[in-house]
């Protein structure tokens, strides 16, 4: 249908509506893209080590150099990029099912339990989240498991909060009131009603706290909480943080080296950011309206106005 | 003859730049005399509240405004700059919005704020001003002024609030009063308390009022003399008294129509207006309302009508009542 | 069609009560209408008729079946009679659905009205046109349409189920004086046209006087005054009636003496004894000190079609 098109055309048009969407869109698409493409293709240049040639500087073959064991770090950050993703990801995916959750049954539940449980939510998200990682790691065992579980319960009440606050402003509007009139099931009212308003600050949400807690990671992993390395390495052990750790460490001898994984951890941040805003943009019918043009009613394609 | 105490000509407001400029006030001109009540009326987008908060020096932030003269008990407000107008306004000028919350500050006592405008203005001391402002709430009939001076805004309820916002309006009293809706918020019984505290107010101190509403009848009972905005633009004028009877603008006579009446007989359909109030941003050749009227002819569409003199007032119509095609 | 009866109700979670002892019948096709300041209880009213706050006391009947206690069967006879209309179209409709979705979601509640996709999209079809909405709307979203057109839509939705009882919450309130006069002509139509029954609750007492064929005057929670429109809007028996008419503006009518109430409506936390209007009635114990009665008795509705719950009631003969 050309309304469909249209519909999809305009949200696409939102998405990339703004030089901060577009930066946003390329870079994460070039991230997952390397993700997917970078272990095959460098995988075996990150690992080989080469003790003739440790510690250089920045050359054709090696444009960032070696580390200590001579393996190339620009292979190594390129490599990083798909563990360092899938563990943020696992991270967001255990903090929003359990700050959904959590939000939506206090929302159900309402009345006292509810303000206790916003309560609890708020002195659990004043509580830094490094420091909570840290002692959760210190209670599980050292290890990447680890750090994906702490980052992911310490973030867990910030999507606990969202999903509270949206849902209970949302809870109360007339619109949701129309709909139990009309005898809809519970179900359909939670899900379509509320959870179906609320989705676009989630989804945001999610974007903003996977490049949150990717930085997180890193910095737990640069801090050596990822574990001993182990005799022979895999490229399925390398992340940003890792790589970093190596690079600060050898600092001194080989500064240019710093560069690779403190770019990638930082543009991969504000690329999340960046896109997480657009696309709660474009998924926001009523803020396309004011992006698209100057008059604020939309108008069909094909349909005189 | 006493000089006007607001003149205004041409007033336009636009907002955005370029090709995104909308112009939502147009050819806008406005004379207040000294001690009259004059009511502007429209519906939503009819660009009553942008009038008056150009009026009161009082536009949102991205608002550009033009006017070729812009006077305010003799001084030329065009050749002041914004940061400088406060000695010609402060004091002078009063003006009570739709919400009288936004307005005043939370943190602060009511008694406190009444106070800041003699203590600017006529540097009284905190206890002088304090006791000017439990004489003016008493005036505005607040119950237990002398407690009700050190609450907060919060502690009062909404027609409390209007009223208090009046009573700081008149702490030194003003030669110009601009109410924006002062009642709309509000139960039809304070509202009758509070337009009745606005007419007093008018009677005793001289002040002029400027009042915005979208309620034609409330307008018609305290005011003098009546403008009638549509799309940005004034339509009509006429005096207050001649409203119910004698409007000759099309556009004037719908809406009359169209508002339910106490007296009126049940079974009688109400007038209706096809059509919304048009968005600002779109551009009507000729006169605004064609699309909506149902005595539009060929040359409404094409040119838009001046307000010229009628026999009740100014009227910018093709068609006017009163000379059926 | 639907009768009230000693419907009394407190705010959730306190013991305030904000609706004493309220009763009232609306004959089928009849329009009754609350008018009333902000917290005389005019809206909890509607609210506890539709089942969304519980009653304290009294009970709710619609076609003479109980639907107060809640239970399964009440609230399935309640929807199935009973939709409501609310203030704000803006928020009454569910921002992310189109008028089509919305619509047919309100008629799929009634699978023995309408039941495959065929008939659902006709039934979206006929809502429509009973509304006066463009068919090319269905897929638009609401910020898309005017205020006056969300209404209809509104409307539209609250007639999916087929309902007998539309309660109208002022339902004008947030429109254009020219838009509110298509929306009233529109409810009038329709209450022809379907055999409606309206419970119609409004401050403005010039739309409930164009739309109501009766009147019951509310004050913290009580009923003072109700009756035939007619009787009521003409011949007000109550200082409260009088006051609040004499407070609507008026095109053409000549500014005249009338009752201008000052002061605050009496806290319903802190009820005083009597009569709840006494300390703001201008005709009450604080005019007049020799009417004691008003501070030692409460009033009680007396009378056979227009009934007045005042001891120096006006106008009757």
């Amino acid at each position: 249908m050309s309304r469909a098109f249209g519909r999809r055309k305009r949200w696409l048009a939102t998405l990339l509506g703004t030089p901060t969407g577009v930066a946003g869109v390329v870079l994460l698409s070039a991230l997952v893209i390397l993700a997917i493409i970078g272990p095959p293709i460098w995988g075996d240049a990150a690992v080989k080590s080469d003790f003739l040639r440790t510690l250089r500087p920045p050359s054709p073959a090696h444009p960032l150099g070696t580390n200590g064991s001579g393996q190339d770090n620009l292979a190594r950050v390129l490599v990083g990029t798909r563990l360092s993703l899938l563990m943020a990801a696992g991270a967001v995916a255990i903090s929003a099912s359990i700050g959904l959750l959590s939000g939506a049954l206090l929302v159900t539940v309402g009345g006292r339990t509810q303000r206790i449980g916003a309560t609890v939510i708020d002195t659990w998200l004043g509580f830094p989240s490094i420091l909570l990682s840290v002692l959760i790691i210190a209670v599980l065992e050292k290890g990447r498991g680890a750090i994906v579980i702490a980052i992911g319960l310490s973030i867990a009440p910030f999507f606990a909060r969202i999903t509270l606050t949206s849902a209970a402003s949302v809870v109360g509007l007339d619109y949701v009131a129309a709909g139990r009139l009309l005898g809809l099931s519970r179900r359909r009212i939670a899900s379509r009603y509320v959870l179906g308003t609320i989705v676009d600050s989630l989804v945001v949400a999610v974007f903003s706290m996977f490049g949150q807690s990717l930085i997180a990671i890193s910095a737990l992993t640069y801090l050596g909480f990822g574990g001993a390395r182990s005799g022979i390495e895999s490229w399925t052990s390398i992340d940003w943080g890792s790589v970093l750790n190596d690079s600060v460490r050898n600092f001194r001898d080989q500064p240019a080296s710093v560069l690779g994984p403190a770019i990638a951890i930082a543009l991969a941040g504000v690329a999340f950011g960046w896109f997480g805003d657009a696309l709660g943009r474009s998924l926001n019918p009523r803020l396309t309206v004011r992006s698209i043009g100057g008059t604020p009613r939309l108008t069909t394609p094909g349909e005189t106005a | 003859m006493s000089e006007p105490v607001l003149e205004l000509s041409n007033l336009s407001v636009s907002f955005g730049r370029g090709d995104r400029r909308t112009t939502v006030v147009n050819d806008v001109s406005l004379c207040i005399e000294p001690g009259e009540i004059v009511g502007i009326v429209g519906e939503s987008g009819s660009g009553k509240t942008l009038t008056a908060m150009a009026a009161a020096d009082l536009l949102p932030t991205g608002a550009e405004m033009h006017a070729d003269r812009w006077m305010f008990e003799g001084h030329d407000l065009s050749r002041i700059t914004r940061g400088n107008r406060g000695p010609v306004l402060g004091g002078r000028l009063a003006v009570v919005f739709q919400d009288p919350m936004s307005s005043l500050n939370p943190a602060r006592t009511v008694g406190a704020q009444m106070s800041d405008v003699v203590r600017v203005h006529h540097g009284q001391s905190r206890q002088a001003a304090r006791a000017t402002a439990v004489d003016r709430l008493r005036e505005v009939r607040v119950t237990a002024p002398e407690r009700r001076v050190d609450e907060y805004p919060h502690e009062f309820s909404g027609g409390m609030r209007q009223r208090a916002m009046i009573a700081m309006g008149l702490m030194t009293p003003p030669a110009l009063l601009i109410a924006d809706e002062p009642t709309t918020a509000l139960d039809v019984t304070v509202q009758a308390d509070v337009m009745s505290l606005i007419a007093e107010l008018n009677r005793e101190h001289g002040t002029a009022v400027i009042l915005v509403s979208h309620n034609i009848a409330l307008i018609a009972e305290v005011a003098t003399r009546v403008l009638v905005m549509y799309a940005g633009r004034i339509v009509e004028e006429i005096d207050a008294g001649s409203l119910a009877t004698s409007s000759r603008h099309r556009y004037t006579r719908a809406l009359i129509g169209s508002v339910p009446r106490l007296d009126a007989a049940k079974d009688q359909p109400l007038v209706t207006i096809v059509g919304a109030p048009p968005d600002p941003s779109t551009i009507i050749g000729g006169c605004s309302f064609s699309p909506r009227c149902t005595h539009v002819s060929e040359e409404c569409r094409s040119s838009r009508p001046a307000l010229v003199e009628s026999d009740a007032g100014l009227v910018a119509c093709v068609h006017p009542a009163g000379d059926d095609l | 069609m639907l009768s009230v009866q000693g419907l009394s109700v407190s705010y959730p979670g306190s013991d305030v009560v904000v609706v004493q002892d309220v009763s009232f019948e609306i004959p089928a096709g009849g329009t009754l209408g609350l008018v009333g300041e902000s917290g005389s209880g005019k809206s909890t009213v509607a609210r506890a008729v539709v089942g969304m706050v519980r009653a304290l006391a009294g009970n709710v009947r619609v076609e003479g079946v109980d639907v107060t206690g809640g239970s399964a069967a009440a609230g399935r006879h309640l929807r199935a009679t009973t939709q409501m209309v609310f203030q704000d179209p803006a928020a009454s409709l569910h921002p992310r659905m189109t008028v089509g979705a919305a619509l047919v979601e309100a008629a799929s509640v009634r699978p023995d009205v309408a039941r495959g996709q065929g008939d659902l999209a006709m039934e979206v079809h006929r809502l429509m046109d009973l509304v006066g909405l463009p068919q090319t709307f269905v897929d638009r979203y609401p910020f898309e349409l005017s205020g006056g057109q969300r209404q209809r839509v509104a409307i539209a939705r609250a007639l999916a189920p087929r309902p007998q009882l539309l309660l109208l919450d002022e339902v004008t309130a947030a429109l254009d004086v020219s838009i509110q006069a298509t929306v009233l002509n529109l409810l009038k139509e329709l209450q022809v046209e379907l055999q409606l029954t309206y419970l119609a609750i409004s401050h403005d007492l010039a739309v409930m006087r164009y739309l109501c064929d009766s009147i019951a005057v509310m004050e913290l929670g009580t009923i003072k005054e109700i009756g035939l429109a007619d009787d009521v809007f003409v011949s007000p028996h109550h200082p409260y009636t009088v006051a609040l008419l004499d407070a609507v503006p008026q095109l053409g009518r000549p500014r005249r003496d009338r009752i201008v109430l000052s002061g605050e409506p009496a806290d319903p936390a802190d009820r005083p004894s009597g009569c709840s209007f006494r300390a703001r009635c201008p005709l009450g114990p604080e005019a007049d000190p020799e009417r004691q009665r008003c501070v030692t008795t409460t009033p009680v509705l007396v009378g056979d079609a227009h009934r007045v719950a005042c001891h120096f009631p006006l106008n009757s003969d």
